[in-house]
């Protein structure tokens, strides 16, 4: 019983290589360095949708604006394709979600100042994305008391 | 359990998890029996989906009759009233909340974390009632600082005489305007008003500060689903000498001997086993000399939302407005001195918000009307919540009943506890204070009220096994060890003789960590 808690403490603890290897698989590979390497930005293709509160996941036809012309010989992409053709969506997994009980706002985070990498770690340095950034109650409290920002109940949770 | 610890603990709390945490540091070896699973608390604390839920989000009918804060989607972390009843007399209802898992209500606490000053431990010197604390503030100084170290307590420094500093992590965000127009009018009355102090951390709890350090020594023996039924005595020496516990889901009988017993079960809990646990030399409960067990319970009154107001200049922001947000604490201004002319003994003080929406039962009308006008109120609310001392008395009493047996045959509590004049007049000038600082800051009052929420919904129950000098109306000496049985120590918040009007968890942790140390010292001296 002893080892059980501390095992399970211990898997709460941010591990880096953990995270890494936990990384969720998506149904197609995708590389974010490559693409932020094109010169894309992270809106590009994550639209924040009012009021703000999240960033979106890209449709297929999003993708296929540029994949329409580029790299078609990809069995990747003719997969994105065969599914835009059909009208489908690819499911990718999400790899950061907050609890239900917290309410956090993209849009007020970054005009606060604070960028992609703040909370999602070295995306442009990433092919494969996992969970680096520290979202736990822990992450937001650190870093709003470094940032001088609120601390409260209610800067993230609705009062009862 | 075939061996002797040197040490075993009930519960796994605040208390009972910052006792296992001093003493396995100190390299002593410690049995913990907690009454609950150990289970993910980050999976489990994630709300259900409303089709997952049999009763669709209305509660599963008389399951959690006193937990206002349970609802069915987090139902599973509550102890549920079916398999752990209790009584209270007609027509005064007693609301017990408990949490029954490793890290106990730790889980689940709003984190906030304040220090009691000599103006709590020595009350009776001021206006003569009750009596003062068998310690001073700076016995507890030093324990304050580790247990706000241990949880990452965030807050201000602000040379408060009634709140005194401690180790903080600095608090430097700015009050919003709203607040600061609140502050301002406070100031004006020489209300001193401070940022809410919290502990900070991911899950600032006793389930991820202290039980793994101290399953991380090698010293801590965690028996989980262990439900106490009685402390046991040495029938040679009087000597306590291990608890009797059953298996939860089994129901199996056990028990662990241990030369020295810490109760940390919980108020109300520690007060049961200890009521429980009755034999020829005690009848009346395990040393129960004088009759005060069980007695001079107490809590902290709320009156939520004393005051719902409403900031102009926020309206019609829908929600954008950067003039409200955050939230404070109003320290205790009533009774600071001797001779202060109220109608009440001791004080109150008062949390408050900002940038929160009404709630609709505070607008006029229905509708479209009614939504209109909540759509002009989005962020615009200001509330309080007072936060009072009440007095502990004599007859506030938690009993046996000896009709009333829990899922596993233990004998369950009738709990008494009546607020009195005292703490309605209390409340009553709580509201008048805190409406007149809203219109003195230029809000709008929507509405006002004095009415407290019943005992013990506060979750800050306390006493019932209280810290004395005198054997004669205490069970505890100044370290936490019963006058009668000095190898068997009560930490939680039953020991307190009083407790002000602040949130008791970081006094608990600082009362449980310097017992835990003394005793482990005169342990290792052979003096217990």
């Amino acid at each position: 019983m002893c080892s059980a808690i501390l095992i399970l403490l211990l898997a709460q603890q941010p591990f880096f290589r953990q995270a890494e290897a936990d990384a969720p698989k998506q149904p197609i590979p995708y590389s974010h360095k490559l693409h932020l390497s094109k010169g894309l930005e992270c809106n590009a293709c994550h639209t924040n949708a009012d009021p703000g509160d999240s960033m979106g996941i890209p449709k297929v036809a999003a993708c296929m604006t540029c994949h329409t012309k580029i790299k078609t010989d990809s069995p990747h992409i003719q997969e994105l394709a065969k599914a835009a053709a059909e009208k489908r969506e690819i499911r990718w997994k999400r790899v950061y979600q907050t609890p239900s009980y917290v309410y956090f706002s993209h849009r007020l985070h970054a005009e606060a100042g604070s960028t992609c990498e703040s909370c999602h770690g070295a995306v442009r340095e990433r092919d494969v994305l996992f969970k680096e950034g520290d979202i736990s109650m822990g992450g937001c409290m650190t870093c709003h008391q470094q940032k001088k920002a609120p601390n409260d109940c209610n800067a993230c949770h609705e009062p009862r | 359990m075939a061996r002797t610890f040197p040490v075993v603990i009930v519960g796994s709390g605040a208390a009972g998890g910052m006792a296992a945490w001093a003493l396995t540091q100190l390299g002593m070896e410690c049995c913990l029996l907690e009454a609950g699973p150990l289970i993910d608390i980050d999976k489990q604390r994630e709300l259900r989906a409303v089709f997952d839920l049999p009763f669709r989000g209305f509660g599963t009918p008389e399951r959690f009759l006193h937990v206002v804060q349970a609802s069915e989607f987090d139902e599973n972390l509550w102890a549920g009233e079916k398999e752990n009843p209790y009584s209270y007399p007609p027509g005064d209802p007693y609301y017990w909340v408990r949490i029954r898992m490793a890290g106990g209500r730790t889980t689940r606490w709003g984190r906030a974390s304040w220090r009691l000053s000599d103006l709590d431990f020595q009350a009776k010197d001021l206006d003569g009632f009750g009596e003062n604390w068998p310690l001073k503030y700076d016995d507890l100084a030093h324990f304050y600082d580790r247990a706000e170290t241990l949880f990452s307590v965030q807050g201000r420094n602000e040379g408060i005489p009634q709140l005194p500093d401690g180790k903080l992590l600095p608090d430097e965000s700015p009050d919003s305007p709203a607040n600061q127009r609140f502050i301002a009018a406070a100031a004006k009355r020489d209300i001193r008003i401070t940022k809410p102090r919290r502990a900070t951390g991911t899950l600032a709890s006793s389930l991820n500060l202290l039980l793994p350090a101290a399953v991380e020594s090698g010293k801590l023996k965690l028996v989980t689903n262990a439900v106490a039924r009685e402390v046991t005595i040495d029938p040679v020496s009087g000597r306590a000498n291990g608890v009797s516990f059953v298996d939860r889901r089994s129901r199996r009988e056990f028990h662990v001997a241990a030369e020295a017993v810490i109760l940390g079960a919980s108020t109300l809990e520690s007060t049961r086993l200890l009521l429980n646990s009755k034999s020829t030399r005690w009848p009346e409960g395990l040393a129960n000399a004088r009759g005060t067990l069980g007695r001079y319970l107490f809590d902290q009154f709320y009156v939520k939302s004393v005051v719902q107001a409403i900031v102009p200049e926020a309206r019609a922001s829908r929600g954008q407005s950067r003039v409200t947000g955050g939230a404070g604490y109003i320290c205790r201004f009533r009774n600071l001195r001797r001779n202060e002319k109220h109608p009440f003994l001791r004080g109150y003080v008062y949390d408050f918000n900002s940038g929160s929406t009404p709630n609709p039962k505070y607008i006029r009308g229905v509708g479209e009307g009614m939504l209109r006008e909540l759509s002009d109120l989005q962020s615009a609310g200001f509330s309080l919540t007072t936060m009072g001392e009440v007095l502990p008395r004599y007859e506030n009493v938690a009993s046996i009943n000896p009709n009333l047996r829990d899922a596993w045959g233990i004998p369950s509590l009738h709990v008494v506890h009546r607020y009195t004049d005292n703490e309605h007049k209390m409340a009553e000038d709580s509201r008048q204070v805190a409406d007149e600082l809203c219109r003195e800051a230029g809000f709008e009052v929507l509405e006002s009220h004095a009415q407290m929420v019943p005992p013990g919904e506060s979750i800050h129950e306390l006493g019932g096994c209280r810290m004395g000098g005198d054997p004669k109306t205490s069970m505890l000496n100044r370290w936490n060890q019963c006058h009668e049985i000095p190898n068997l120590l009560v930490v939680d918040g039953s020991c307190f003789p009083s407790g002000g009007a602040q949130n008791p968890t970081l006094t608990i942790l600082a009362l449980s960590l310097r017992a835990a140390e003394h005793l482990a010292d005169t342990m290792k001296r052979g003096d217990v």
